[in-house]
């Protein structure tokens, strides 16, 4: 009942926001060559979906994505545990990490197409970069705020330095890690559409920017709600994996 | 449960335990123990000088000013420090390990299920996944918490928690079992009820326990002998004997003068050393 009501208050302000909007539209009180309907953007999402090869582009996008995840998110998690396990490995590199860090992940694509050209490879490599420092940077901490009397209860027991960390570092920076993942989410999803824009005949971001191009304002839009929605499903995809992983934090 | 009737001994200090056999074999040895930790303010003398010799199958508790170097001591036996000096021994080793440590403080790990906690020994160790089942069932059944084996500590009540550690450690099969503070984030009920559970569990074990703590009154309900500590760098200021039958229950030992008497001594032993460590200077009484 109280869920139910949570729902739908949250509901109510994107309904009313849309009905507004269609309203407005259809009474010509906005100009729908820049704000169309949305009934229309609907129905041309719709058939971008039916016949015109949208989901294509989806899947193309995700498939970038997921793979520029898995080269970015692995390293940054090992490299992340080995900073948060040894100190002269955090004493070498932290510096550096937090030298690179802040740049915004968009300003190096052009290096990165003069470098990479504008094939598959310089797209994971953007990806991988934007998620890279966030995972490594979430591990790390992750370890170091895991309670120092757990490592002793293993290391009481003699423990060996493996059973150490597979018992005790990586359960401990689980939640952490999972927090990365999703905040890396958004990032590499920003920076798909954005290297798409500039450097890919194929993918949600390059339709919107053909759209951009022949002024298709209408497609212009459905491709937003397309991000959206992917946004929105891997998050939900992630939240699934993370009540998997992390099964002592459910019902919390 | 056997209730005991108190028995009052003739004096209250140097008499042997009536549990302990006269000649109780020793367990631990520990000789001119030293610990200094480098910090960033200098070094720290948290251990200078201690012996002890704690007997085969007695329950040793120690009291001592807070910061004084207790855990230190614990962590020394169980491996955890190197001594800077002296020596630790345990002596007529049986089992897996020399030490098992119930800490201070939240040691469970959230992650695991209530049974795998209290299985993680056995699981470090090697053991095979029906074996490590077992144990973690037979010692959950001792604790009194068998129905609670697929839980996640974070389900579980402070006392059920250190019920659980308790547990872990009695699975880790060790000569000697450490325990430090395990009680004092605990309510008032929940500690005393646990103090008498401790008792049971442990039973005619034979287990040789040290046991650290805040309370006076518990080192000497649960301890066949306290050992007061210095103030840092700590060292054994006293020993007293508790010869007093087992079970204990504070509810009827409260009003045992011998007992009270006792507890008093161990009081103005231990106040001394926290005045001492406050105002640099021996209380006067
Ligand atoms: N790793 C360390 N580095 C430097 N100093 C330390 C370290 N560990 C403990 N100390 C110092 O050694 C002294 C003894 O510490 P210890 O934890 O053994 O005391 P304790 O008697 O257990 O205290 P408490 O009653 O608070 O539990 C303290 O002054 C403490 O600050
Ligand atoms: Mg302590």
């Amino acid at each position: 009942m109280e869920r139910l009501r949570t729902l739908l208050l949250a509901l109510a302000a994107p309904v009313l926001l849309v009905l507004l909007w269609e309203w407005a539209a259809r009474t010509g009180r906005l100009d729908p060559l820049f704000f169309p309907a949305p009934s229309a953007v609907v129905q041309t999402w719709w058939r971008l979906v039916r016949s015109g090869g949208l989901l294509d582009d989806v899947r193309v996008s995700l498939v970038r994505l997921m793979i520029g995840f898995a080269l970015g998110a692995v390293p940054g998690v090992l490299l992340g545990m080995a900073m948060g396990l040894w100190q002269p490995v955090r004493a070498a590199l932290l510096s550096t990490v937090v030298a690179l860090y802040p740049i915004p992940r968009i300003a190096i694509l052009p290096l990165v197409l003069v470098v990479f050209g504008i094939g598959e490879s310089g797209k994971l490599f953007m990806i991988g970069f934007s998620v890279f420092f966030l995972m490594l940077l979430q591990t790390m901490a992750g370890v170091r705020d895991i309670p120092p009397v757990m490592l002793d209860v293993a290391r009481s027991l003699r423990a060996s330095r493996l059973r150490q960390y597979l018992s005790v570092a990586w359960p401990g920076a689980l939640p952490a890690i999972f927090t990365g993942i999703r905040l890396s989410i958004g990032f590499a999803l920003i920076v798909i559409v954005g290297t798409e824009f500039l450097a890919s005949k194929q993918g949600v971001g390059a339709r919107i920017w053909l759209a951009y191009q022949i002024l298709d304002i209408e497609t212009l839009y459905a491709g937003l709600v397309t991000t959206a929605l992917m946004g929105w499903g891997l998050n939900l995809a992630a939240g699934i994996i993370e009540r998997v992983a992390l099964p002592w934090r459910a019902g919390r | 449960m056997a209730r005991s009737s108190l028995q009052p001994s003739p004096a209250s200090q140097p008499v042997t335990p009536m549990e302990q056999p006269p000649a109780a074999a020793l367990k631990v040895r520990i000789a001119g123990l030293a610990k200094r930790y480098q910090s960033a303010a200098g070094p720290v003398d948290a251990i200078a000088g201690l012996d002890l010799d704690v007997r085969e199958g007695e329950f040793l508790t120690v009291v001592g000013p807070s910061g004084c170097g207790k855990s230190t001591l614990l962590r020394i036996l169980a491996g955890l420090e190197t001594a800077t000096g002296g020596a630790v021994e345990v002596l007529d080793r049986r089992r897996r390990l020399p030490a098992a440590v119930v800490f201070q403080g939240v040691s469970l790990f959230p992650w695991l299920r209530v049974e795998d906690n209290v299985a993680y020994p056995l699981w470090v160790a090697g053991s095979g996944r029906r074996r490590r089942k077992e144990a973690a069932r037979a010692a959950l059944e001792r604790v009194g918490l068998g129905r609670f084996a697929r839980a996640y500590p974070n389900q579980l009540s402070e006392g059920m928690r250190q019920r659980v550690a308790i547990a872990r450690a009695l699975v880790a099969d060790a000569d000697v079992l450490l325990m430090d503070e395990p009680f004092s984030a605990l309510d008032e009920p929940t500690r005393l009820l646990l103090q008498e559970d401790l008792q049971a569990i442990l039973g005619k074990s034979g287990q040789t326990v040290i046991f650290v703590t805040h309370s006076i009154d518990e080192a000497v309900l649960l301890g066949d002998r306290v050992a007061v500590i210095t103030a840092r760098p700590a060292r054994v200021r006293a020993l007293y004997d508790v010869p007093f039958p087992r079970p204990r229950r504070y509810t009827e030992v409260r009003h045992d003068r011998h007992f009270n008497d006792l507890t008093v001594e161990v009081w103005e032993a231990l106040r001394e050393e926290v005045a001492g460590g406050i105002r640099a200077a021996p209380a006067e009484s």
